[in-house]
């Protein structure tokens, strides 16, 4: 079975409801720019996936020429994120492709890499700063809670789970031993796991 | 799959001629590869008749199609002037010039200069020509798709997609279709079934690396496995809080994921990276060209990392001067095309031991249409409202020539393998043959839906 096939099962059984119940009837258009497949879950387009970018980490991919703003997300991306035309692909199939978090996972990359670097250099996005991006559990492990709530805050709008704070810090230790006791490291890489989950790509 | 896994083309295993029983492909290079390009011989010539297929013939598991765009010219290949023609005033004084070459133990094979140089590959493989093949677009984007999807549409909005792309939406997997080279007709898989598309091997190779963590001088490889592995359980419990619905939702982002993962773990990238006994082998000089492209689509079989691939090749269009630069392209292509196949029949299908590539891989060679058989008045030609195609490989009816074009070159009616009139029912149609080939690879719904009519006797 293909991982299409599957989809389109699991999305009908979506609508078919638990225990045999009559199918819901499908949600009426949207109010919102977002393209929604379910009650509960909507897929970002190309711009807002830039916008999201833009708004949570600092990272903005537009440039201006000749009195002309590009979006880079947008303009070389888009079709890979889901279509120049969005709106059309994510009627055909609004599932991700490989392809597809191929080019998240270079952007979540990229955007992690920002936010450390900055952080480092003392300027105040996501991290508050260079002190903060230091922060590890071996230290003070109080202090490195507040940062990943403040981070997932940020990015999730959201503090985190007991289970999902006890996974990074496995992760933040495991990256840290790694790599001498680098926590700005195990910082970079926990963001960039952040970053690369479904929960930041479709809300 | 890792480099030490047997079928990873850097771990030496693909070539394992003990195990296959076949001559290694390092060990044939290295006793006539040098005597060979020095003499300008095929690469082909040790290997000739060395090919013993195993077992009874299988449907292929593997499709290659290699597009020339622009228009081929068939009399410098599949449909040279034989006898019967040389007298013809139809034809410039040119094709006049050279006699066509015979494929050794398959005379029905006649040849024309610009393939030339794949001839030991002909003999090498399972080999059939098409001839006459009926079109009469020949403007380029609708000659083109015509032949990239075996449906003819005059429609600019409805784009039906390539057979490759159908063969890959069928058998699936992630990425289901490669393309090398320019885009190709998608249709409707262009939503359900992307292929990973790179103009070059060197783009195509950075499409598919992990993200580049080198310049952050991580000091552990396994920190980025940690960081991934992160994110796995994070989508794990962000899916155990979600409602049915939105749950269900994500099954395809995970199934995306750990399609990702395994091309990310099998270092992909790193088998696309040409090494210089590539490079010397095919003769690339530019990531670009005609022999890196068939180099990266023989890489993406023996990585296993598609069962399909699409190759289109630029340049044929040749208005000006066709005798300088069509025969020497065309013969570049053939040159490569010779390596291509020499690598299919030296080299284990990674995923059918006791098979080489060449037992399991389907080739269909098309271009958009021929051309005139008179120059015109820069010594060019123009596009002729016919076609011509090879088939190589798995499955094919070896040394046989389908369709055939008359005194003056136009294509004539094909029935009961035997060339008649032409008329509406008798003609040899694209749909004809992308039918047979599609049932062929085992597409049978599909092949019926583009044609009830196929060309018997093109594949046993």
């Amino acid at each position: 079975m293909t991982a299409v096939t599957t989809a389109l099962l699991a999305l009908a059984a979506c609508g078919r409801g638990s225990g045999g119940e009559e199918a819901a009837p499908a949600p009426g258009p949207s109010p919102t720019p977002y393209h929604e497949r379910t009650a509960s879950v909507a897929r970002l387009s190309p711009v807002q996936i830039s916008k999201h970018l833009a708004r949570t980490t600092g990272l903005t991919m537009v440039f201006t020429s000749n009195g002309y703003s590009f979006d880079l997300v947008s303009d070389v991306l888009g079709v890979t994120l889901g279509g120049v035309d969005f709106s059309t692909v994510s009627e055909y199939d609004p599932f991700p492709k490989v392809q597809s978090l191929m080019a998240l996972r270079v952007l979540a990359w990229n955007a992690a890499g920002l936010l450390v670097v900055n952080a480092l250099k003392g300027k105040r996005d996501v991290f508050p700063g260079p002190d903060l991006v230091l922060v590890s559990p071996k230290v003070d492990r109080t202090r490195w809670k507040e940062v990943l709530t403040e981070l997932y805050l940020r990015l999730y709008s959201r503090p985190p789970s007991k289970e999902e704070a006890d996974a990074v810090e496995a992760t933040f230790r495991r990256v840290a031993d790694n790599e001498e006791g680098n926590a700005a490291a195990a910082w970079l890489m926990v963001t960039y796991a952040l970053l690369c989950t479904g929960e930041f790509w479709n809300i | 799959m890792n480099r030490n896994d047997p079928g990873h083309p850097q771990s030496g295993g693909a070539m394992n001629s003990a195990r296959s029983g076949r001559i290694d492909r390092r060990t044939l290079l290295k006793v006539t590869g040098s005597c060979f390009a020095a003499a300008g011989f095929s690469t082909f010539a040790g290997v000739t008749g060395n090919r013993g297929a195993v077992g009874a013939p299988q449907r292929p598991r593997n499709f290659v199609h290699i597009h020339l765009r622009g228009g081929w010219d068939a009399l410098l290949g599949t449909d040279p002037l034989d006898e019967a023609r040389f007298s013809s005033d139809a034809f410039d004084v040119n094709y006049k010039g050279t006699a066509p070459s015979a494929v050794v133990g398959k005379d029905s094979l006649l040849v024309g200069a610009g393939l030339a140089p794949a001839l030991a590959a002909f003999t090498a493989l399972p080999t059939a020509f098409v001839n006459g093949l009926f079109n009469e677009v020949t403007g380029h984007a609708l000659a083109e798709n015509y032949m990239y999807t075996g449906r003819q549409s005059l429609s600019a909005t409805r784009v039906f997609p390539s057979l490759a792309a159908i063969v890959g939406q069928v058998w699936g997997g992630a990425p289901s279709h490669v393309v090398f080279g320019a885009s190709v007709p998608l249709g409707e898989t262009a939503f359900s079934n992307p292929p990973i598309m790179a103009p070059n091997i060197d783009l195509f190779a950075k499409m598919i690396a992990k993200p580049d963590i080198s310049q952050a001088k991580f000091k552990a490889g396994d920190s980025l496995a940690a960081g991934n592995e992160l994110v796995a359980q994070l989508d794990k419990l962000h899916r155990a809080r979600l409602p049915a619905d939105a749950s269900a939702f994500h099954e395809p982002w995970t199934a995306s994921r750990l399609a990702l993962e395994k091309i990310h773990a099998g270092s992909f990238d790193r088998s696309f990276a040409l090494t210089d006994e590539v490079r010397t082998r095919y003769g690339i000089e530019d990531n670009g060209s005609i022999e890196a492209l068939l180099a990266a689509a023989f890489t993406t079989l023996t990585s296993r990392f598609s069962r399909v691939v699409t190759v289109n090749m630029a340049g044929f269009d040749t208005h000006t001067e066709h005798f300088d630069t069509h025969l020497p392209l065309l013969s570049r292509f053939a040159t490569a095309l010779d390596v291509f196949a020499s690598d299919l029949a030296t080299t284990e299908d990674p995923a059918q031991e006791g098979r080489t590539l060449a037992d399991t891989t389907l080739v269909y060679i098309t271009s958009d249409f021929t051309r005139t058989p008179t120059l015109n008045a820069q010594r060019g030609t123009d596009h002729w409202p016919s076609g011509s195609a090879i088939l190589m490989g798995c499955g094919v009816a070896d040394g046989k020539v389908f369709g055939k074009t008359d005194a003056r070159y136009r294509p004539m009616g094909w029935q009961g393998n035997k060339a008649v009139a032409l008329t509406d029912a008798t003609r040899l149609s694209p749909e004809r043959v992308s039918a047979s080939l599609l049932a062929t690879l085992g597409l049978a719904k599909e092949a019926q839906a583009l044609s009830p009519v196929r060309l018997e006797g093109l594949f046993v």
